[in-house]
């Protein structure tokens, strides 16, 4: 978001101003907001309140849809009431409001989809304990000879893709599948790391 | 066994602390705010039996303080040791707080999130601090639940934490950057790369003791490790510019530089009153004199204890007794005396 006074630069303060019993709001660069501080009109907010300014920002556009008065089905919590507070009240919320919420996550993050740390691996992990191991013996023989003949500049492209089938077998819940697929990426990495 | 609060850590002439946290939720439960006191007590019944059952977590010997018990001491000495956030006194509902016997570890029940892992190390090392918090994550996920999706990643009571849900923060003193007014510069170059930049005592931007927290903003879309490079290559640019402006500073004009350290230190060890806000400035820059080599008889680690105790909540439990401000600012400058002129007192 620009400067609301300077229309330049990225604001990054988030003011407010009390004129005549009027509640103002002003997004402002560092340097606006500065020389506004120094004028003594307005009263710097800390900037972790910025944030739920930026959600009801997009107030006016929500209230022409309704959404505002959409709420999560598990936890009661509804639209309007989380632009007021900035939190959500459960994880339904996050599938409820997922259409609203992922242009705040973007601006907030600039990125919309998580990279980190996945549950899932530890799950299917576990899992593939289970499956009996010897009916993958044979199989992966294979792969660890295919790999060892392989060309090794291709196997992180490989992996990449062993890991999209990975993900994709997680969301249509095919484990065994997924276990599979979770083996042969191991292998390659391991490939890897030795070649190296 | 030297506390870590007080212990001299990597880069300690310019870091003070790491400290990572991240955010978590139970599956099956709302988060907090929504949340009943019977749903809360489960929730920490669960964590506390991981704690006691768990051979790495039992080794940390955890204790869980319920924070409805504690007086305002106890929970003042708490947040000045960033233990628990100021933000989870204000809650009500069965909060509480498990901290490991070292105080480097401390897990917070029902804040804005069910859990808050917090782990702090001294000086610049925040990898490790990462490390450390990952362990603890990766105990709790054999055992407990998390609210994750695969688009969103860990589910958060706020958007701001959600993905991986971890802010890495490390303190930095910044003396130098201050005094020229480059920190400034340096705020809006880490603003663009969603890296902030905050006095951590006083209000707004303006800092106590020249003192900053370095911290990641965005949480989603980058993966743990590239958060905590991210910070510490930012971390790593500051310190560097610290050293040579302070160096420069020293250099042209080496009187001024030595007055100012000698005067603040002539303040602090002769003054009768102080008030916790003209104490941490001075203790800046005695720090700075310390670091600079121009105060040479004091310990980096007496500072350390000093700023951990001047605080109002550990002042009073150091002398264990309840102190109104005017007492306080008189009992402050007593055990500055005691720390730093053993023999003339």
């Amino acid at each position: 978001m620009l400067c609301q006074s300077c229309n330049m630069k990225d604001a990054n303060v988030h003011f407010t101003e009390i004129i005549n019993d009027k509640k103002v709001e002003l997004y402002l660069c560092n340097e606006c907001a500065q020389e506004a501080s120094q004028n003594n009109l307005i009263c710097p907010i800390n900037i972790n309140d910025f944030f739920t300014g930026m959600i009801a920002n997009c107030e006016s556009e929500t209230r022409q849809s309704n959404f505002h008065l959409v709420a999560c089905n598990k936890c009661g919590m509804s639209f309007e009431q989380f632009q007021k507070t900035g939190k959500l009240g459960c994880e339904e919320c996050h599938k409820v409001f997922k259409k609203k919420l992922r242009p705040i996550l973007k601006r907030l993050h600039g990125d919309l989809q998580h990279n980190g740390k996945n549950p899932c691996e530890e799950a299917i992990s576990k899992i593939s304990e289970k499956v009996s191991k010897s009916a993958y013996d044979e199989k992966s023989d294979v792969i660890e000879k295919s790999v060892k003949t392989g060309k090794p500049e291709k196997t992180p492209d490989e992996i990449e893709t062993l890991k999209n089938d990975l993900n994709k077998a997680i969301q249509s819940e095919e484990y065994e599948k997924a276990a599979e697929l979770r083996d042969k990426i191991k292998l390659l990495k391991n490939n890897e790391i030795s070649e190296k | 066994m030297t506390s870590w609060y007080i212990a001299k850590g990597p880069e300690s002439d310019v870091a003070l602390s790491s400290r990572v946290r991240i955010a978590r939720n139970l599956k099956e439960y709302p988060f907090p705010n929504k949340l009943d006191g019977n749903q809360a007590l489960l929730i920490t019944n669960r964590i506390s039996n991981v704690l006691k059952t768990d051979a790495t977590l039992k080794s940390k010997a955890f204790k869980y303080y319920d924070l409805a018990r504690l007086n305002e001491t106890e929970k003042n000495v708490m947040i000045e040791k960033h233990l628990i956030s100021p933000d989870i006194v204000k809650c009500c509902n069965e909060c509480g707080v498990f901290i490991s016997r070292d105080e480097k570890i401390s897990i917070m029940m029902q804040e804005e999130d069910h859990i808050r892992i917090q782990c702090m190390l001294p000086g610049n090392q925040i990898e490790n601090v990462l490390e450390m918090c990952m362990e603890i994550d990766n105990i709790f996920e054999k055992n407990i639940k998390y609210a994750f999706n695969e688009e969103f990643g860990y589910l958060t009571s706020c958007p701001t934490n959600v993905g991986t849900g971890i802010r890495a923060s490390v303190m930095l003193h910044l003396p130098a950057l201050t005094m020229t007014g480059l920190v400034k510069g340096m705020l809006t170059a880490c603003s663009k790369i969603g890296i902030a930049i905050r006095g951590i005592y006083g209000e707004n931007s303006e800092s106590l003791g020249q003192i900053y927290q370095i911290s990641n903003q965005v949480t989603l879309g980058q993966n743990e490790k590239e958060i905590i490079t991210n910070v510490s290559s930012v971390v790593f640019q500051i310190i560097e510019q610290e050293r040579l402006v302070r160096k420069e500073l020293q250099k042209q004009n080496k009187n001024l530089f030595k007055d100012r350290i000698m005067r603040a230190y002539g303040i602090m060890t002769n003054a009768e009153i102080m008030s916790s806000q003209e104490c941490l400035n001075l203790i800046s820059e005695v720090r700075l004199g310390i670091n600079m080599g121009i105060l040479k008889n004091i310990k980096i680690e007496t500072l350390n204890k000093i700023m951990l105790l001047i605080q109002p909540g550990n002042l009073q439990k150091h002398y264990e007794m309840s102190l109104n401000e005017r007492e306080r600012d008189i009992m402050r400058s007593k055990l500055i005396k005691e720390l730093l002129n053993p023999i003339k007192e």
